[in-house]
């Protein structure tokens, strides 16, 4: 009976006045009095162009595929971390794996850790070479500059049906302009991901703008914040008359504008309902905020993920560095001041005497640490009887396959799964490869997303809208799923 | 060759950065007539939800080039009336700036990102929440600037507590600079009435740096409307109204429209654009734009108000399309790599400037412009400082020494026409010196210059060279597709014969763009002469089908007298300057194009007056719309 009184009294909390103060904490109080699971959240980080197979492949799978190749064929070449060695017939689970460089930051949290390896994403590559922009996390075609489809992070905040404030929030980095770094309101591109198909979402980059959209209600200058709402006042009729002149097709982009006003308006009173739980964890702002170097500023959005997650703001977040082919120039200064732009590293183009694979596997390295701050900053919030981050599922991927010019048929992704989240773990980490394309069991990265459907709580077997001539099984993967 | 169906066009975006090879037996691979058709976009299947923002209407619209060329050129008595559908168009970043109040350092936050062919098509053109929340953010940092300056307030404003009646009064200013029209009566009375409240909300100052700054998150502000005026005619067309069509023709040549420069608050073009455009502006207001003679002048005024440079330069807008169609603006997004050791004096932002001062001379020349463009070996070169940068720039040109000014002759084996140009060449190419990209630059020529369309690469094939290091690009390109080389190559020469012919003949030139008679082999150890011979194949025109030519010269050549190429070259020009794809509805302006075209031996102006004076260009459907106030 004290346990039922309770609950309608912090229900009511949570939906009264107090919610506008206590709004996220209450919500979790509400979940666990009611016995309800917390909220599921997913960060997935996506690394421009590839994530190469030799930078991520621990040497206990690779000596286990060569053992399996032997096996079949004692006069096989020597494995490498490539597809055309991928050619046993089921799933190559590894477990008890040593990190490579490009991720031995992570090594504090290798036994929730997965390496997925052997994949596919043709659909993305369309032709092969560079990046697959949107067809990479939504596994559908896209023509130029605009998406096929909706990705994975858009779908699963879709289908969690999420209330935030940002059912879906990309931050990122790339090159900016010197006078762009740090200007308030600036700093959003558009890449790979997108709400729908044929309406690209935008990643922030600044993290000063970042920091603003999120955190604005509660800036020592609050008040800018406050008129935004004013400004808003009154907007809809004047285009509620311009679109109902108009017929066709046209009306439509009148539409997206009295969408964007009414979510703009939506989002400004879900912000201020959190305003309690915004001052308490607003990450202060640095000066690697405006720093020339992309890396810095990306640590800095990793901080902000972080604090957004924290406050409730959102339960899906895209952390993109250097995505698209827009991502090429991106310059890793912080690594050396004369480093080559991204593409000329891709290119292996030496520096220092140290050819550009060496400095990629360091931008990965960076990345890794960045992606354990994250899941170490989550691991300090008490949720239930754990933490935020055991109900958190990172996944670190990558928007171009298996290297720069790609035939996309071998694309890596990196599963760090919180303890409540339903998939497969083992003490000293798993790598799992796929059988080669042609192969009855090669299987898909439409499969891999199913997967992380499947560990967000959504049931989806089907996500992607790839051909069904190349569709090779629908469905997640089991070698993944608890 | 025969039109492709209309199924099988598909909107081209996927990079063909690579060259395609293993097209055969790759898994899953569908043939060309699988290709996803055109209007079934995964969009259709998406449910539409309470919080997703609207889907578009139609993504990946059909392409323009499937239609039938001929057709759209056959005017006769039965031919429909041309007309346009009644429209919306967001505003440009370009547009948008000019547009901007000045004082703020920060302009609207609009990207140019393109997703169709040229930047006029606004189709796609939205305002997301993402950017109307960040266009909020800055308008509200132009509010207090505005008001501090007051430049051009009516005086009723010295008082602290204004009435109504002042405020509605300010509001018609106001928003006639913003909005570069005059309001309508409720315009300027909503706005009134909010400056009213905001004042009495939150003080004088705030208040009306508030009203001041709400006209630019408006959709009247970010959008341009073009509705038509008054009844329909017999056709079932509007007119345009007169600050519609002013704002048209102005944006048609530049980025700045009527209503420029009367205020502090905005940079006023130069002259004689400033002008032609305070002509223009006159006879809106007097309603003196109705027909095309009345038109013509005005649109003659501001295509010839070219910006006083020290190289000749067209119009902003004018300038754009050649860019635009020709493409070579992508130059300095093109990473370049090897074999001379010469990155580092590679400086490709010169070749844009440079084929700038090309166009821009052949178009204010204006004696068979398209055959100029295409055969010219006149290079103009702007001037380029300092000293340093002269000696860096000179190199992809095969010049001795420094970067010439002014016009050089470029020798009459090297050089013909903008495609020769290194401008044109580097946007076109790979990376390395063992991609110059013949099936891509094959591809673009296909697409752009005949206005044809190649299917789009089928899902599963893996399209790269193989990397012979002792062999041509040429031999590794046919190793891949050619028939001849291997029978199983059949089912990629179907595609690639579209294309290679097309782009085999540029290898006389390297991936910087510079002349070249020996090929730098993969291994760079090796070279070997340059073969760029080719049979052209597949293309609706006797000069061209089955020619053989020796080189892109050659070729050039036969394009300056192709009616190929001449057709395609006015359509391209209708889709930027009109904003749309044609139809066979604009037949006869299309028709009319040719007719004027021919009649003047090629002037691109005349063609353009014609353009901005034809039905096309003037007349909305009335059946999607209702008239707009004006």
């Amino acid at each position: 009976m004290a346990k039922h009184r309770r609950r309608t009294f912090l229900k009511g909390l949570a939906l009264g006045a107090g919610g506008a103060v206590l709004g996220p904490l209450v919500g979790r109080l509400v979940a666990s009095a009611e016995g309800l699971p917390a909220p599921r959240r997913l960060v997935l980080f996506v690394e421009g162009d590839t994530l190469h197979p030799r930078r991520v492949m621990p040497p206990e799978a690779l000596a286990n595929l060569d053992a399996v190749r032997r096996a079949a064929d004692p006069g096989a070449r020597t494995a490498e971390p490539r597809a055309r060695f991928y050619t046993h017939d089921v799933p190559l689970v590894t477990e008890g794996i040593t990190l490579n460089r490009a991720l031995e930051p992570l090594a504090a949290y290798r036994d929730r850790m997965t390496i997925v390896q052997g994949l596919s994403n043709k659909i993305a590559g369309r032709g092969g070479g560079h990046t697959g922009d949107f067809g990479s996390l939504s596994c559908s075609p896209g023509a130029g500059r605009t998406p096929g489809g909706q990705t994975i992070d858009w779908h699963i905040a879709e289908r969690l049906a999420s209330e935030r404030a940002f059912p879906c929030l990309a931050v990122g980095t790339k090159d900016l302009d010197v006078d762009e770094i740090g200007s308030s309101g600036g700093g959003r591109f558009y890449a790979t991901t997108a709400r729908a198909a044929g309406l690209p979402a935008p990643i922030y980059v600044d993290p000063t703008s970042t920091h603003e959209l999120l955190f604005g209600a509660v800036a020592a200058d609050a008040s800018a914040f406050h008129r935004r709402g004013e400004l808003m006042d009154g907007l809809r009729e004047g285009a509620n008359r311009a679109r109902d002149a108009l017929g066709g097709d046209e009306r439509h982009k009148l539409e997206v504008y009295l969408h964007s006003l009414e979510s703009l308006r939506d989002r400004q009173s879900k912000i201020l309902s959190l305003e309690e739980a915004l001052r308490r964890n607003q990450p202060t702002a640095t000066d690697t905020y405006t720093s020339p170097h992309p890396l810095v500023r990306l640590e800095a959005q990793f901080d902000l993920a972080a604090a957004a997650l924290a406050t409730g703001l959102t339960d899906v977040i895209l952390i993109a560095s250097g995505t698209s082919d827009r991502g090429f120039s991106v310059r890793y200064t912080s690594l050396s001041e004369e480093i080559p732009v991204k593409h000329g590293l891709a290119h292996n183009g030496s520096h220092d005497g140290l050819p550009g694979d060496y400095w990629l596997t360091e931008v990965h390295h960076r990345h890794s640490a960045m992606l354990a701050g994250l899941i170490a900053k989550l691991e300090a919030i008490p949720e239930g009887d754990g933490t935020l981050a055991d109900n958190t599922l990172v996944v670190s991927t990558c928007d171009g396959g298996e290297t720069h010019h790609a035939s996309f048929d071998d694309w890596a992704s990196v599963l760090l799964p919180g303890r409540n989240i339903p998939l497969q773990t083992a003490a000293g980490g798993r790598s799992v490869i796929y059988p080669q394309l042609g192969k009855d069991n090669h299987r898909q990265m439409s499969n891999l997303f199913n997967t992380i459907c499947h560990a967000m709580g959504v049931e989806e077997d089907r996500f992607g809208h790839e051909d069904a001539d190349i569709r090779v099984a629908e469905g997640p993967l089991p070698e993944l799923l608890a | 060759m025969s039109t492709p169906p209309a199924h099988l066009i598909v909107a081209l975006g996927a990079s063909l950065s690579a060259m395609t090879v293993g097209c055969n037996g790759a898994i899953g691979d569908a043939t060309p007539d699988e290709a996803p058709p055109a209007g079934d976009s995964p969009t259709s299947m998406l449910p539409p939800t309470d919080d997703a923002p609207p889907t578009p209407p139609d993504p990946l619209p059909l392409d323009p080039n499937g239609l039938d060329q001929r057709r759209l050129f056959e005017c006769g008595a039965r031919s429909a009336p041309p007309r346009t559908a009644p429209r919306v168009l967001r505003l440009t970043p370009s547009q948008l700036a000019h547009r901007w109040p000045r004082g703020s350092e920060r302009r609207p936050p609009f990207g140019s990102d393109p997703r169709y062919r040229y930047s006029t098509d606004a189709r796609d053109a939205y305002v997301d929440d993402a950017a109307l929340s960040l266009l909020i953010q800055r308008v509200l940092e132009i509010g207090p600037i505005m008001v501090a300056r007051r430049a051009g307030w009516p005086r009723c404003l010295d008082d602290p507590a204004p009435d109504l009646e002042c405020l509605k009064h300010w509001a018609r200013g106001h928003l006639t600079e913003a909005l570069r029209r005059p309001p309508s009566e409720e315009e300027a009375e909503d706005l009134g009435m909010f400056a009213l409240d905001a004042i009495g909300r939150s003080g004088f100052e705030e208040g009306l740096a508030l009203a001041a700054a709400r006209p630019f998150v408006g959709s009247s502000f970010l959008f341009r409307t073009e509705l038509g005026r008054g009844e329909p005619d017999a056709d079932g067309r509007r007119l345009l109204g007169p600050f519609e069509l002013a704002t048209a023709i102005a944006y048609a040549t530049g980025d700045d429209t009527i209503h420029t420069g009367h205020a502090a608050f905005w940079t006023a073009p130069e002259e004689p654009r400033e002008a032609a455009l305070d002509a223009l502006e006159a006879a809106a207001a007097a309603d003196a734009l109705r027909t095309p003679d009345e038109i013509e002048g005005h649109v003659r005024a501001l295509v010839d108000a070219t910006p006083p440079e020290d190289a000749p330069i067209l119009p902003a807008n004018v300038l754009r399309f050649f860019r635009e169609y020709l493409g070579y603006s992508e130059v300095s997004r093109v990473f370049k790599s090897g074999p001379y050791d010469r990155d580092r004096d590679y400086r490709p932002g010169y070749f844009e400037r440079q084929l700038d001062a090309m166009v821009s001379q052949a178009v204010i020349d204006d004696d068979d412009v398209l055959g100029t463009l295409l055969t010219s070996r006149s290079f103009w070169f702007a001037p380029v400082a300092p000293d340093a940068e002269r000696v860096r720039g000179a190199w992809p040109f095969n010049l001795e020494g420094t970067l010439p000014t002014g016009v050089v002759e470029m020798p009459a084996d090297q050089r013909s026409g903008v495609l020769t140009h290194p401008g044109w060449l580097a946007s076109h190419s790979g990376n390395q010196h063992v991609d110059p990209h013949p099936v891509h630059r094959g591809k673009w020529i296909r697409e752009n210059m005949l206005c044809e369309t190649v299917p789009d690469v089928p899902i599963g094939v893996d399209a790269r060279l193989p990397e012979f290091p002792d062999a041509t690009v040429r031999e590794r390109l046919a190793a891949a597709t050619s028939p001849e080389a291997a029978p199983e190559n059949e089912y990629c020469w179907s595609c690639h014969r579209l294309m290679d012919p097309l782009g085999i003949p540029f290898e006389m030139f390297d991936h910087y763009g510079r002349f070249r008679r020996e090929e730098v082999l993969g291994d760079e150890t090796l070279t070997a002469p340059v073969d760029a011979s080719s049979t052209l194949l597949a293309i609706d025109d006797p000069v061209l089908d089955g020619a053989h030519v020796e080189d892109a010269l050659e070729m050039m050549a036969l394009f300056a007298e192709s009616e190929r190429v001449e057709l395609c070259f006015l359509r391209q020009m209708f889709r930027f300057f009109v904003g749309r794809p044609e139809t066979y509805e604009d037949a006869c302006t299309l028709a009319r194009m040719r007719d004027v075209h021919l009649a003047t031996g090629g002037s691109f102006r005349e063609v353009l007056v014609a353009l901005l004076t034809s039905d096309s260009f003037l007349y909305r459907d009335s059946e999607f719309a209702t008239a707009g106030g004006e």
